[in-house]
């Protein structure tokens, strides 16, 4: 009797304990945190945001690779100028600038006043070595990190707020590039905790957790409305739980299925993607070397059908490799280029030689949800005109070295964004040279044309030039130009001002509360 | 102590195979970090060079054995992903997964032996049919079906917490400890299933031996005959596995981190193989793999110290 009671006694006196011990500390804790956070943010509007995909890459702003990673630390840094959501270039770090009459010197005025979240003043120095550190000038940095910068012959200061940069041939894109983050001179932790001049400044990074930032209240422009923003890291298969639990109050690059499920209680903002989708062929085997089977495969896919199959109908058909949002030098015209046909496509098979058909095997990244639902509806309307498509699923890192980087593979499914906001950046990859060009295209017009539109004088030529370039590689069937996808973002009903921007960003500068 | 000895040794050998194993596997797979850490902007000048700053440029042997130094000096390496040390990763990580892990066996311990005990008192009762039933059903939901029903149930319709917002342990402890305790349900319900009818099976089996006939004919209560005799043989068993599921708790807690969208052990491991960084990837599979064979051999302990007609000494001289 008296053993048994012990027992039972026991068990509990330790789940007793247990409950003490545990409700003990988190009266503790709370009690702090709470206190931190009240004299910290008074009255500081607070949001936390989802992330499907952690930041897991390098925080410096000139070795960062992935495009998560820029979108959200485009809020902490800023280069000599910076995009704004209509694809101008607009001043940043440099409050003007002048370009010499032979377009091969650029003098930067450094914005008065304009302080580091270390709280330093951005000097004529902090430029030099900013820019000296992309081109490669630096003992220890001697690999240019931004290849345009390559062609920077010298930056020297003019005086304290002067800053000159001379390029060794025109070039009418090269200030897109000096959208490269202005960071201090001689800070050592970049990586792990960078410091910009951004209206937002870095808090911490907790892997697969969160990301915090907060507002940098002695930034030189208007102050944000968002205080405190949480990046909170979840999964593909957790966003929809996550915005109906209320557990974050945006998020970005919806499906329009998830988009759907949450449309009853968050505001639905919609955009493109600024990319260019495509089924990417490797013209360099057989049998798509023959410019007749590529364009029979152009007319054997729908784009309608992949649209209404994958993205609910939305997203912007495209027939070349550049996509709408670079207005100038989007030719609209070669959508639908290639009607649906498949009987027609069947035939051009039969004159080229493949009477059957073949095999074709489609390298497509896993991790993307899109990439594995197109590959599926391309595979049944490549097999509806007799050419016999499969689907290899890989992951990303197996995709990135055998595909982009090995180049050994038949056909795939990716889009393609231009990160510098430079048509050169969607059409460089087609020249033969380039080291990329997974398609193995090789046109010597299109290579005249490009360089062409590299060394143009005027914007005219220049735009006259990328145009040919893209008309090339719709007539020549280089790849199957699918579209723009829609990129969707819900956001808490009680807040507006998101905006799309032409390269891959979230702006949390304009994120405020809707007018009562 | 030649036990002991021994032991240990089988610890180490097994440790060293681990590693080798999950070495050689990253060896194997195609992608590597360099071209993870390059993403679309590789060069092979750039690759070469990153190569050599990692030492990943050595020979496939010399890195192990340079890493397997680094390891037993207590230097895990850099993660090529996050750029900080991996011993900081893991102190920031191991402590979400080991509550969550610690929750779920306490869940298991405190509510499956009592339950056991209760119900191996009133077998063939109307309550022993249904919990049996239910047990059945509770041992055949994989715990992160369990939770996908959870977060739903509890989360989205009944507001019991808010699926997605995990709260670290470091802002606030008691609402950290309130989050963790969902999934923690999810890893031990079937687990408190297994426990339950273990221990009552068990012990209805010691309840008829004659030893219970001899002490009950003598006059003792049921009661006391239970807590005094029949606990003890019957516990033998179930500590055994109790010991056992603390790895198979801590393997749960991998998948359901994800479901919770717990930032743990789990969710590191799963991002890191897929980033290739291996660095990572060998010290959540090394500690994974010290836990079991260290909870194997608690088993082992444990069950001498209950049943002390098992010498530990004996079976190591044989």
């Amino acid at each position: 009797m008296k053993k048994g009671r012990r027992f039972t006694a026991l068990l509990m006196l330790i789940s007793a304990v247990l409950t003490v011990a545990l409700s003990g500390c988190s009266g503790d804790r709370a009690g702090t945190a709470s206190e931190d956070d009240i004299s910290d943010t008074p009255a500081g509007l607070a949001i936390n945001v989802g992330l499907a995909k952690d930041l897991d890459d390098s925080l410096d702003p000139h070795k960062m690779v992935s495009a998560g990673t820029k979108e959200v630390l485009f809020n902490v840094f800023e280069g000599l100028v910076k995009p704004d959501s209509d694809g101008n270039l607009i001043p940043a770090v440099a409050e003007s600038y002048k370009v010499s009459d032979d377009r091969m010197s650029y003098t930067f005025t450094i914005r008065e006043g304009i302080k580091f979240h270390n709280g330093d003043e951005v000097t004529a120095d902090d430029v030099i070595y900013s820019i000296k550190r992309c081109a490669g000038m630096l003992e220890e940095e001697p690999e240019a990190l931004v290849t345009a910068f390559s062609a920077i012959t010298d930056v020297y200061a003019e005086d304290e707020r002067t800053v000159v940069i001379s390029i060794e041939s025109p070039d009418l894109e090269f200030i897109s590039y000096l959208t490269a983050a202005i960071i201090p001179e001689g800070y050592t932790n970049q990586t792990t905790s960078p410091i910009g001049t951004g209206p937002y400044q870095f808090v911490s990074r907790s892997a697969q957790e969160n990301i915090v930032l907060k507002r940098f209240d002695e930034y030189w422009g208007e102050l944000p409305e968002l205080t405190d923003v949480t990046f909170k890291i979840i999964t593909q298969d957790t966003i929809v739980t996550s915005l109906r639990s209320g557990a974050i109050d945006m998020c970005g690059h919806l499906t329009p299925a998830q988009a759907a499920e949450v449309s009853g209680q968050y505001d639905i903002v919609k955009g493109g993607m600024n990319s260019v989708y495509g089924v990417y062929l490797n013209n360099s085997i057989e049998p798509l070397n023959n410019v007749e089977v590529r364009r029979a495969l152009c007319h054997a896919i729908s784009v309608e059908g992949i649209m209404d199959l994958v993205f609910d109908g939305e997203g912007t058909p495209l027939g070349s490799s550049m996509y709408p949002a670079f207005g100038k030098y989007f030719c609209e015209e070669l959508t639908g280029y290639y009607a649906y046909d498949p009987d027609k496509a069947i035939q051009m098979l039969a004159e080229a030689g493949y009477p059957d058909g073949f095999d074709l095997e489609l390298t497509i990244a896993s991790n993307i949800t899109q990439y594995v639902e197109t590959s599926q509806v391309v595979a049944e309307q490549l097999k509806a005109v007799g050419v016999n498509a499969t689907i290899t699923l890989v992951d990303w890192e197996t995709w990135l070295s055998q595909v982009y980087i090995g180049r050994d593979y038949e056909a795939t499914i990716v889009d393609f964004d231009a990160s510098t906001m430079t048509a050169r950046a969607l059409l460089e990859r087609f020249t033969s040279g380039y080291p990329k060009n997974i398609s193995y295209f090789a046109d010597e017009e299109y290579d005249e044309s490009y360089a062409a539109a590299i060394s143009a004088a005027t914007d005219e030529e220049q735009i006259a030039a990328y145009k040919r370039c893209q008309e090339i590689l719709t007539e020549q069937a280089a790849n199957i130009y699918l579209m723009d996808m829609a990129d969707m973002v819900a956001i808490r009903s009680d807040l507006e001002g998101y905006e799309f921007y032409p390269i891959f960003v979230v702006d949390l500068s304009k994120i405020h509360v809707k007018a009562e | 102590m030649r036990y002991f000895l021994k032991k240990f040794i089988s610890l180490i050998i097994t440790l060293l195979l681990v590693s080798f194993l999950a070495f050689l596997t990253f060896q194997i797979i195609p992608g590597d970090p360099v071209t993870k850490l390059l993403g679309t902007e590789y060069t092979e000048e750039m690759a070469a060079a990153l190569r050599a700053q990692l030492g990943l440029d050595a020979p496939f042997l010399l890195r192990y054995v340079r890493w397997l130094g680094g390891f037993v000096t207590g230097n895990f390496g850099t993660s090529y992903s996050y750029n900080v040390p991996v011993t900081s990763l893991l102190a920031d990580k191991l402590p979400v997964t080991g509550l969550l892990s610690a929750l779920s066996f306490l869940l298991v311990v405190c509510i499956s032996i009592p339950l056991g005990i209760w119900l191996s008192a009133h077998e063939d009762s109307l309550a022993d049919r249904f919990f049996s039933m239910l047990n059945q059903i509770a041992m055949s939901i994989p715990p992160f079906f369990l939770g996908i029903m959870m977060t739903l149930v509890l989360g989205l319709v009944l507001h019991l917490f808010t699926p997605g917002n995990y709260i670290s342990y470091t802002k606030d402890f008691g609402a950290c400890l309130s989050y963790l305790l969902f999934p923690a349900i999810a890893i031990a319900i079937p687990k408190i299933a297994m426990t339950v009818k273990l221990l009552k099976s068990s012990i209805c089996v010691e309840y008829r031996r004659d030893y219970v006939r001899t002490a009950l004919s003598r006059g003792s209560t049921r009661r006391r005959v239970l807590y005094t005799h029949v606990l003890r043989n019957a516990m033998i068993p179930v500590v055994t596995f109790l010991a056992l599921t603390i790895p198979e708790i801590v393997a749960g807690s991998i998948i359901i981190e994800q479901v919770f969208t717990v930032p743990g052990l789990g969710r590191l491991l799963v991002s890191s193989i897929l980033n290739r960084d291996f660095p990572v990837v060998c010290a959540i599979v090394m500690l994974i793999a010290a836990l079991v064979i260290l909870m194997n051999f608690l088993a082992d302990i444990l069950y001498r110290i209950i049943d002390p007609r098992i010498r530990i000494d004996q079976e190591a001289s044989k």
